[in-house]
């Protein structure tokens, strides 16, 4: 109470004393760096060359489910059926590299939902446009169907959903699903998932056209960046675009894929401390875990440069080196490595691994946690760049 | 004699100064000696004074008569400096803001009724949920500049002061009912008399209206207020060199209105402005307001009076409305700005009631903020007046100890669409907030002004002793205590070098407390604001010009749900660090009298800007990512009202226009996207009275004339629109 008073007297006597208070100011973005070269190889080596893997991915996707449709009722059922998880494994594995990137049409235009819409995904809405689909053909068109009906997500649980019931609650099952024979059931899942690969490689080509020079050009844009015509009027513009990409490894990897599940955040669950399986992002392939590991290479691509390939070209890196702060590239690439192999080495699946061994689980978050802290707290202040509003803060 | 003469007489003195002052600053006052003849003055606490050192306006009882509003945003509009943001179309949270201090539901400035301070809990929670029935005042008075420090806690915009009515001399029964389109409705009705040494007044009011939206699916729109008071007073007798007059008054009110946050999407709002979506369905808002005030009264000879007061108000409400979506994927927002983008689809798509919930994530979360509010104190003003060392010195001393509180309980509850219905989703409910902040608050002020021939010269100072403390009630023990002191000196100068010239000049300290909850983080608003002027005043031509220019070490930004915020982030608040406020305030009043008609003429112009000079990034959504020389949101930087009226025998007919230029949503510059401002509107009113001795008025008002539809908020979701057209037809007798 006495340091209390003394306080007020002291505010009373210095009445500027209470007039602090200023609001923090990020430094601008001024390392000597030819940022046009970086940005034009990330848009048209980096991104660009992933979503090209990934129409080449989904035309075999297409092709197949057709083939698994055609075999229905055949011996060759189950290893047509093989062959299409595979496609759809090989094309998520692409996407989730690429979900680093969403960067321009992909979120702008709303075709990184339409290729791959979690954490927005709906198995019931997808048994009522299986549904839908199969008693009104001619009348029903995917391209004008919710994101949650479509994509990748939705190409999962056709594919993989062992059970054939309905997962809708009773006041939203799809009348005539309960009367269809398993063979008709499968059947029907399958024709619909056809029209969703189809969608699938709509969707990527048109993702992949509006990068390329002939098409939307948006590469061209990113490179072009402050110069006349492109839409990006600073550098720092689009610099920052692409550094804002990066943060999906920190709200949706280490939060949403990790922290949840874990029991490290808030979850559906309600229980702190406690795994919530119910939070895994691949319930139908079990491929959560890889899903992981693939956003990590994919940061590593976009922050580093590195092409599929294995070889490097002008990224992050090279900017914070330029910024003479080489020890912190170095760093973020050794976390990234430590945190792939921490998510790897997990037991089994990843629901398997959390309930074997949740501190495994853990360790992988907090490994996950120190790249996307290094991301966070030192490379906006040495390179002026500015942090994404919705991973402004840490909510673990 | 009548029962207070004695201290009438000295009201009617000020009155008189306030007569000659209003007829040189306030254009709408044109009729403010007639205005001051009906106040008995019995038990009203008016705030401003003769030549009070700064702006000063006063509404009166025949301008809020004119065009019997119930809207104090559109009461407000006739003056100049006073700028607001619309919510729900009738006014019933305002959002009110003087001089670039920031709108949000009138957090930023004094809020009184009769003197005392009105909000919930004026320190620890100062925005105005609750607002007084302004169907029961008789005058609102607006008091900016040097001469608001007498007032506070929040001192930099100025102080808005609401007369309630006062105890009629005559034994009077009074009766107002009115209905009109949108099945609106109102009833008023008073019965009250003084005698030599007692007064009493008996009131009550209704108001309501079925509301101008319509939702999607099932569900209620509009609104139902009550309000009931009664006033007693007891005086001593009028002889002699004492007068003692002890009042109490007592009121009730109530509102229940079915209002909602949530606006359209731009195309939505194209084509049907007046539409609400199905998952608004439930939104609601329920409050009761109680509030006892005593007031005694001392005049000693001439030259000396002194009031106390002590009041207590309790404001309970549950405001249900819907939040968000149960994902922190999306929020309403960003869904009413793309909502044909991705996925966001999915969520318009149940939001409409189109489709409908399929997932866990698609869970509409319903959520009812619930509060309880005290706010308690005495207060002690005294005046003296005497002429010394050839000087007319005129001494206020007054002082408050005030004690606030606000209890919130806040919480989510998940509901799924399902045919276009909200249905319970079965999920626990999610608790988002437990906490009781308070304050208890001494503060003082002492001003002395000075007058010899033309100059006037006032100064003065407050003083705020403030002691607060956040409780959260989710983890007992968790509290957090603060005391602080602020000192806000003031002072301003009256020249008049003519009768009918003023020149007017001012400087004060500007101060806004921060919430008890935000002291680790926030630094309290300071600012230093000046003014100057001249008023011109000459027999029916009233003219004043009046700059401003807040210079704001600090201002704080404040979370409401209203203005977009997250519900984790509600209450929360915000350095903003510098911001230059700056404009100009142009009144002026013409009276002219043709054939036998009286032609009154009013203007108001208003231009101001408030300018960041910092860049920084806040978590506060109305600001962003702020970088220095960008202007402050929902700031109109062009206000213009005009209004005239003729009157003949019976006959009254008045119009009243009111510009007011686009807003932008988020801090920013010149360069806005459409999408990210309001709509400049022009709102045109019309009003006609007859009026008989015998058979009482008959009155018309159309509100919106030309059904002008616009954009008034994008605050917190979506396009919201203004009210529109509403003719109303009343009928209104004293007996």
């Amino acid at each position: 109470m006495r340091r209390q008073l003394r306080s007020t007297l002291a505010v009373l006597a210095c009445l500027s004393c209470s007039d602090g208070g200023s609001p923090e100011t990020p430094a601008p973005m001024a390392v000597n760096f030819d940022y046009s070269g970086m940005l034009d190889h990330l848009g048209s080596q980096v991104v660009l060359p992933t979503y090209e893997r990934f129409v080449g991915d989904t035309q075999a996707l297409t092709a197949a489910v057709a083939d698994y449709c055609s075999a229905l009722g055949t011996e060759q059922e189950q290893d047509a059926l093989a062959a299409a998880r595979s496609a759809w494994t090989a094309a998520i594995a692409t996407w989730q590299k690429a979900e680093l990137m969403s960067i321009g049409p992909a979120a702008t235009d709303g075709l990184r939902d339409l290729i791959y819409s979690w954490p927005i995904v709906s198995a019931c809405a997808v048994d009522q446009d299986v549904v839908r689909a199969l008693e009104a053909p001619e009348d029903f068109a995917i391209e004008t169907r919710l994101p949650n009906r479509r994509g990748l997500d939705a190409a999962e649980y056709l594919l993989y959903a062992a059970n054939l019931d309905s997962v809708c609650p009773p006041q939203a099952q799809p009348a005539s699903w309960a009367t269809l024979s398993d063979q008709e059931k499968r059947a029907a899942r399958c024709q619909y998932a056809s029209l969703v690969a189809d969608d699938l490689l709509v969707q990527a080509s048109t993702l992949t056209e509006r990068w390329r020079a002939d098409g939307g050009g948006y590469a061209a844009e990113l490179a072009g960046a402050g110069q006349p015509g492109s839409q990006f009027s600073t550098a720092e513009a689009a610099v920052n675009a692409v550094f804002g990409a990066l943060f999906y490894l920190d709200t949706k990897t280490k939060d949403a894929k990790l922290g949840r599940p874990a029991g490290l955040l808030a979850n559906v669950c309600g229980t702190l401390g406690e795994p919530c399986p119910q939070e895994l992002e691949s319930k139908y392939a079990a491929r959560s875990k890889e899903h992981i590991v693939d956003n990590l290479i994919g940061f590593e691509w976009l922050f580093f440069g590195t092409i599929s390939d294995g070889s490097d070209g002008p990224g992050f890196d090279d900017l914070l080196r330029a910024a003479g702060a080489e020890q912190v590239a170095a760093r973020l690439a050794e976390e990234t490595s430590q945190a792939k192999t921490a998510v790897a080495d997990l037991p089994g699946t990843l629901a398997e691994a959390l309930e074997a061994d949740l501190d495994k689980v853990v360790e992988a978050h907090s490994r996950v946690r120190q790249v996307t802290t290094t991301l966070k707290q030192d490379v906006p202040d040495l390179l002026g760049l500015e942090i994404p509003g919705e991973a402004g803060g840490d909510t673990d | 004699l009548t029962p207070s003469s004695n201290l009438i007489g000295r009201l009617a003195a000020a009155a008189a100064g306030l007569v000659a002052w209003g007829s040189l600053c306030l254009p709408v006052h044109a009729q403010a000696d007639d205005e001051h003849e009906n106040r008995d003055g019995g038990e009203l606490i008016e705030i401003i004074d003769s030549t009070p050192p700064g702006a000063a306006h006063v509404i009166g009882a025949k301008e809020l008569e004119r065009f019997e509003r119930d809207d104090i945003h559109k009461v407000l509009a006739a003056v100049p400096g006073v700028y607001i943001r619309e919510e729900d179309g009738y006014g019933l949270r305002p959002n009110i803001g003087m001089r670039g201090t920031g709108s949000e539901r009138s957090s930023k400035i004094a809020l009184m009724e009769d003197g005392v301070l009105i909000a919930p809990a004026p320190y620890s929670a100062p925005a105005a949920y609750y607002f007084p029935m302004v169907t029961r005042m008789t005058a609102v008075e607006v008091l900016k500049g040097p001469a608001s420090i007498r007032f506070g806690p929040n001192t930099v915009g100025g102080a808005i002061n609401l007369l309630g009515r006062p105890i009629p001399r005559d034994r009077t029964v009074y009766l107002d009912v009115a209905g009109g389109s949108d099945f609106y409705g109102k009833g008023n009705a008073y019965y009250g008399e003084s005698t030599d040494r007692f007064g009493w007044l008996f009131e009550a009011a209704k108001l309501r209206a079925d509301g101008f939206k319509e939702i999607d699916g099932p569900g209620q729109t509009g609104f139902d207020k009550h309000d009931a008071s009664v006033r007693l007073r007891a005086n001593s007798r009028t002889f002699g060199r004492s007068y003692h007059q002890l009042d109490l008054h007592a009121g009730y009110a109530d509102e229940l209105s079915h209002e909602t946050y949530t606006g359209l999407t731009d195309a939505d709002f194209a084509v049907t402005p007046y539409r609400r979506y199905a998952g608004t369905q439930l939104d609601r808002m329920d409050w009761t307001h109680w509030q006892t005030r005593l007031t005694y009264r001392l005049a000693l000879a001439d030259t000396l009076n002194l009031t106390v007061q002590a009041y207590r108000h309790t404001f309970s409400r549950a405001w249900r409305k819907l939040n968000r979506f149960n994902t922190s994927d999306r929020d309403l927002r960003d869904i009413l700005a793309n909502p044909t983008t991705g996925s966001n689809a999915v969520f318009y798509s149940v939001l409409t009631g189109a489709a409908d919930s399929s997932s866990p994530a698609e869970t509409l979360l319903i959520g009812t903020n619930d509060r309880q509010f005290l706010s308690q104190g005495i207060q002690a003003i005294g005046h003296a007046e005497r002429r010394w060392l050839g000087w007319n010195h005129s001494l206020e001393l007054g002082t408050r100890v005030h004690f606030d509180r606000a209890h919130r309980f806040h919480y989510e509850d998940g509901h799924v669409m399902m045919g276009g219905r909200l249905q319970p989703a079965g999920i626990d409910r999610i608790i988002d907030l437990h906490a009781a902040d308070s304050t208890t608050a001494w503060a003082s002020h002492y001003q002395h002004k000075l007058a010899a021939g033309p100059v006037t010269i006032t100064g003065g100072a407050r003083t705020e002793v403030i002691a607060t403390r956040h409780r959260d009630l989710r983890m007992p023990g968790n509290t957090h205590d603060e005391v602080y002191a602020v000192l806000l000196p003031g002072a301003g100068i009256v020249y008049q070098p003519f009768s009918s010239l003023g020149l007017v000049a001012g400087v004060h300290r500007g101060f806004a407390p921060p919430s008890p909850s935000q002291l680790n983080d926030v630094d309290p608003e300071f600012s230093i604001s000046y003014e100057a002027g001249t008023r011109y005043a000459a027999r029916a031509t009233a003219i004043e010009v009046i700059g401003f220019f807040n210079d704001y070490r600090n201002l704080i930004g404040s979370c409401s749900f209203s203005s977009g915020c997250e519900m984790s982030q509600v209450d929360d608040e915000f350095n903003g660090g510098k911001v230059h406020s700056y404009g100009a305030e142009v009144s002026a009043a013409q009276e002219l009298a043709i054939a036998g008609v009286r032609l009154p003429l009013a203007l108001g112009y208003t231009w101001q800007r408030s300018v960041f000079q910092q860049s920084f990034a806040s978590s506060n959504p109305l600001w962003g990512r702020v970088a220095a020389g960008d202007d402050m949101p929902y700031l109109p930087n062009h206000q213009l009202y005009a209004a005239a009226s003729a009157s003949a025998g019976p006959w009254e007919l008045a119009a009243a226009g009111r510009y007011t230029s686009s807003m932008r949503d988020v801090a920013g510059t010149d360069q806005q996207a459409e999408d990210t401002m309001t709509d400049s509107a022009l709102v045109l009113d019309l009003a006609a009275h007859y009026r008989t001795r015998r058979w009482g008025e008959l009155y018309l008002t159309v509100d919106n004339v030309l059904d002008e539809v616009h954009i008034s908020s994008r605050r917190p979701f979506g396009a919201r629109p203004g009210v529109p057209r509403l003719i109303v037809l009343g009928y209104k007798r004293s007996l």
